[in-house]
Formats: C-alpha cells, structure tokens, sequence
C-alpha cells in the first residue's frame, strides 16, 4: 500500500533537467523547425543568391534582389497588393459583422443550416470558385444576360477581366472564413447589453454602434487581419480574373519564381511579403491588448 | 411616479402560454416585487413592462398612456441586469452617461451627472475606472447610478441581489430601500427568493404558473394567502384540507374546529384549506383537554438556540411548531400531545 502511494506521489521524471512540460513542446517545436522555419531559412537564403542569367542560380551574397524593390513597377504593385487586400478585409468584415450578429440572435434550427452552408464554400477550392467567376461574369453566360433579360443591359458585357471581378471573388472566398472567426464570440455575446443599450435609449441600429461593435472590437480587428493575409496570399483570383495591371504581389511572386525562372527574387519578394504579414499581426496584437487593458 | 397598469396582458411562445391574462394596477412611487418561482412568469412580464420583449396580447400602461407597442428605448425605464450588462469597453462615468451623450448633452453636464449618481452610490471617486477594476457589488451600484441616469419612469431590477454574497446582499437590500424612498420612484424588483420580497416590498406580485396568485403587502400576503400556492411559497405552512361551515366552524377529519368565517363560505359545506403558519401553533399534554385542537405526535425536535423547532404529525400531516427556548419543553420525541388551533388561523378556498 505504502509502496504503491510513493510510487503515485513520486514526481514526474525529468530528462536530463528538463521537465516535462518542456518535454510536451518538443514535438510541435520539430514540426515548426522542418515545415516553417527551415524553408524560411532557405528562402531567406536564396534571396541574397546571385541569378545567373539565361540560367538558375549560384550561392552567393548579393544585395541585387533587394534593390529591385525600388522599380516603380514592384512598388505600384506593392501599393496595389495592400489596397486591394485592405479593401476586401475591410468590405468583407462590414459585410461579416451584421450577418453574424442577424444569424447568431436566429433560432438555432436556422442557425445550422447557414453554418453548414458556409463551411460549403470553404470545401470548394479557389480553382472551382475562380472558374464559376469567369462563367458568372463572362459575356457568354453570365450575370449580364440576365441583365439583358430584365431590359437593364441593351447586349451582354464581360465584367472580367478587372479589379471589380477580383474583389468579387475574394470576398466569396474569405467571406466564411471572417463569418466563422466572428461567430464564437458573436454567439457568446452577452445579449443584455444591447438589451441594456435600449433601456437607456438606444434603437436597435445604435445600439448594435454604440455598443455591440466597441464590446467587440478585438474580435473585429483579428477578423480583419486574418481576411488581410488571406488575400495577400491569395493568387489564383488576380491571375485569372484580372488583366496583368492588377496582378498582386502573390502573382508576381508566382510569375517570377516560375514563369521568368528568377528564383532568388521571388524569395526575395516572399521574405519581404512574410515579413509584412508578421509585423502586420505582431502590430495588431500588440494595439488590440493596449486598448483592453 | 408612475403608475403602472396590465390590462389583460397575455404572452405565448408558440403554444406554451408564459402569462394569461394578466391584469394589475400598480400604485406608483412604491416599491413592487413580482415574486415567484423560476418558470412562473414573472421575468417574462418584467420584460414586458421594460419593453424587451411584445405582449401577444392585452395593454400595459404607464400613467394610463398605452405603451404595449412603444419599443424599450421609447419608454424611459432604468434597468438593472441580473448580470448587471456594463458596457465593458466603456470606464465607470462613461458607462453611468451613456444614455445623456445619446441625446448629445454636452461632455461638462454627462460628467456632472455621472458624478452626481456616484455620490448617491455611494462611490464618489471610482469616475474613471475601467470596468473590470470593479468588484460585483461596485458592479451592480455603477448599473444602478446608470439605469437611475436618465430619471426613468419606471425602475426595474432583476435579480439584484441574487449574485451577491449574503452578507452584501442584506446591506444592499436595505440601501436599495433607502434609494427608493429618497428618490420616490416606482420600482418594480423581480425575484424568487420570498424573504427577499418580503422585507424590501410595499407591494408583493406573486406570480405562479403565469398567472397572479395574489397582489398585497407582505403582511396580508404571509397572513392572508389568496390561494394555496401563496400559501406554501410565502414562508412555510401546513393546509389542512375540509369543509368550511358558514358558522364559523371548519370540519376537519371528523372534528369541529372553531376558526373565523371566511366572507366566500356562505353557503354550507364548501370545501376550503386552513392554513397553520409555526408561530401561530403550540402544543399541550393530551391531558390538559386543550380545545380547538387536534392530537399529534411529535417526531423531531431541533433546537436552534433562539427557538426551538418541533415537528408534529397527525396522519398524512405535518406540522412545524416554534417554541420559544427560554424554558424546558416537557415533552420528548415520541410525545403524543394536543395541536392547538387558533380561531384566527386563515381559511383559503379550496
């Protein structure tokens, strides 16, 4: 008896000096080491490499990719690339918002539904979603001839290639991923605040304001950050429902690395683009806890 | 002050009938509780009256003025939640103001107000602090001072003091009192707890199964129980069941016991319930002949210091008597012994 509760109380072993909780984190730490950080080094290492012109690439240390930064042509589609992304996280978030709000005060027998159909569209890839745009906006079959049909349109127009097309399709795509990020907190929302809101004279629309919006302000700038990187990540939309002029750094990447065959630019690029997104989300994290504390 | 009146008021979700046909009129600038037990109703008409939810059917007023279809930012009520709903991205002033920056009063004059409200919460100097730097009770004082912020018409509480600790939650009872005695506001508290109701009411509402049991003041409600819900849920009581008699007699188990008439037996033989309340009842050796009494057995005695609990039994009945601890009892566990009856006991109408 005695025996066996020594044996229970004893504490857990430690390896080497190194306790167990430790121990726990090994795993996921070799899994960040071989599938996030290794490739980030190569590439980070690749993107001071030396192109060999007409050919691959030779190890080297060379600042030449970084200064192709300063090309009007890179910064335009830089500054492109963050507004376009900006808008989309912006629209799609204000279009999330209200919609997760309505759906998370319906009754739970239509609530599911919804849910179920938005997880849906995260099962169809961007390729599927990207082709049903070209069909939806073509001359050919798309929404226009319904247009036609309806005596708004005289003949049937393509609205694709162009920007407005891309938008369109991005905000398809992260539209359930912002709705799904929101919804937790949405639904665990304490309802007696809008509730509260009334009693001191606030309509519905005020209320939702004054008071919904500021009580979730952290959940409503991570649901704009995650929007933002999904876009910048994004390269299928601009490559197939946008002209050249509005391709985004994501495509520029992809056009370098395989199309022009200038691999140390392309990291170049993606480091720079990594780098972004990081300082994007660090900076967030660290604005959204000041402003809770 | 404001009157508050329910003109048969229903409310169903679906088929599930929440209240039926629900009439009250209120007296204004008191304090009145809708007690109840959980699933009675009385939340469900508490939400009525502050607007948060539409009646199916029937009016309610204010002042006489139909406010049924007035949503609740229409109707100037202060609230405060169960939970006490503060703005949390909101500090203490600005949470107690919310109401005046609205209707776009000047920054000088909220503040102003705000401080003015802390004072009469008793926290004069807690202005600027955020929300989550508050203990519960501060909680619930800051949602005070901001349901009284815009001199509603009515006052509702739900639940105040439910969340509290008990030795808060008795100083709370009485500074709410105070409150409502100074500032003279119609208030209208919902709770489950009975003790509650009674020492903080004028007016108690008790509210079963969605309809009005009984509307008194506590004292008729303990002494006077309407119905035999009131009865049971307002303190504790044995109901003897028998035939109340128009002379004045209520037959019970084959014996005549002499109580005062109840003016509804008019006729002969309508059944009724005698409600016995413990401090009314007091037990006597089967040899001293007591009158008006009927033979028990005593079954448990629990002494709690300041008195002395017995409980006594009489067939399927059940009897809780309060002696007073002073002097030995003279009887034991086990006991047969007399159960007085006073003439004064309450009949209620079966």
């Amino acid at each position: 008896m005695t025996v066996q509760d020594t044996t229970i109380l004893r504490p857990i072993p430690r390896f080497r000096g190194v306790d167990h909780k430790t121990l726990i984190l090994i795993p996921p730490g070799i899994m960040l080491l071989v599938f996030f950080l290794c490739p980030f080094l190569i590439m980070g290492a690749v993107s001071f490499y030396y192109r060999v012109p007409d050919g691959f690439y030779e190890p080297d240390f060379v600042l030449a990719n970084y200064a192709a930064f300063f090309d009007p042509v890179f910064l335009t589609a830089l500054a492109r690339s963050l507004t376009l992304c900006a808008v989309i996280s912006v629209v799609c978030v204000s279009l999330a918002m209200p919609f997760t709000y309505l759906v998370s005060r319906m009754r739970r027998g239509i609530q599911v539904p919804i849910v179920i159909l938005l997880l849906c569209i995260l099962t169809l890839s961007e390729v599927i979603l990207g082709f049903s745009w070209t069909i939806l906006l073509s001359r050919t079959a798309g929404v226009s001839n319904v247009l036609v049909w309806l005596g708004i349109l005289d003949r049937p127009v393509s609205y694709y290639p162009s920007r407005i097309a891309i938008m369109i399709a991005m905000l398809h795509f992260c539209f359930p991923f912002a709705v799904l990020t929101i919804y937790p907190p949405i639904s665990r929302f304490d309802r007696s605040l809008p509730e509260a809101a009334a009693t001191l004279g606030a309509g519905p629309i005020r209320a939702f304001f004054t008071v919904v919006i500021p009580a979730l302000r952290g959940t409503i700038i991570s649901a704009l950050v995650l929007v933002f990187v999904f876009a910048l990540g994004a390269y299928l939309f601009p490559q197939m429902l946008g002209r050249p002029a509005d391709w985004t750094l994501s495509v520029l990447i992809t056009d370098q690395a395989i199309y022009k065959s200038n691999i140390p630019f392309a990291a170049a690029m993606s480091v720079f683009l990594c780098l972004i997104c990081f300082a994007l989300i660090v900076g967030v994290g660290k604005l959204t806890k000041k402003s809770e504390g | 002050m404001t009157t508050l009146t329910l003109e048969h008021v229903w409310k169903r979700f679906g088929s599930f009938e929440a209240l039926k046909d629900i009439n009250l009129n209120l007296p204004s600038g008191k304090m009145i509780t809708f007690l109840g037990p959980s699933g009675s109703g009385k939340s469900t008409m508490f939400r009525l009256v502050a607007g948060l939810d539409d009646t199916t059917e029937g009016t309610v007023r204010f002042d006489g003025e139909d406010v049924t279809r007035l949503p609740a930012h229409k109707r100037n009520v202060g609230m405060v939640f169960q939970n006490y709903a503060l703005f949390p991205h909101l500090n203490v002033w600005e949470n107690i103001s919310y109401g005046l920056k609205l209707q776009k009063r000047p920054k000088a004059e909220r503040r102003a107000r705000a401080e003015e409200l802390l004072d009469l919460i008793k926290l004069p100097h807690i202005a600027d602090r955020s929300i989550k730097q508050l203990s519960g009770g501060q909680q619930q004082r800051v949602s005070i001072a901001r349901a009284l912020a815009m001199e509603p018409r009515l006052f509702l509480l739900d639940e105040p003091l439910s969340a509290l600790d008990a030795k808060l939650r008795e100083h709370m009872q009485a500074e709410l009192c105070d409150l409502q005695q100074t500032l003279g506001i119609t208030t209208i508290v919902v709770t489950h707890d009975q003790r509650e109701a009674m020492t903080m009411s004028d007016v108690v509402v008790v509210i079963d199964q969605g309809e009005v049991q009984q509307v008194g003041s506590p004292l008729e409600i303990y002494r006077k129980p309407a119905t035999p819900f009131v009865a049971d849920f307002v303190g504790s009581s044995t109901l003897l069941e028998g035939i109340a008699r128009s002379d004045g007699t209520f037959e019970f188990n084959g014996q005549s016991l002499k109580v005062t008439a109840p003016d509804w037996a008019s006729r002969d033989l309508t059944p009724g319930l005698l409600c016995l309340r413990p401090e009314q009842l007091h037990l006597a050796p089967r040899s001293a002949q007591t009158p008006n009494a009927i033979d028990v057995d005593v079954s448990l005695i629990r002494d709690l210091g300041s008195e002395i609990e017995v409980q006594a039994r009489a067939g399927e009945y059940e009897f809780l008597v309060k002696e007073s601890s002073g002097q030995p009892l003279g009887y034991g566990v086990g006991d047969k012994m007399r159960l007085h009856i006073p003439e004064t006991a309450h009949l209620i109408r079966a």
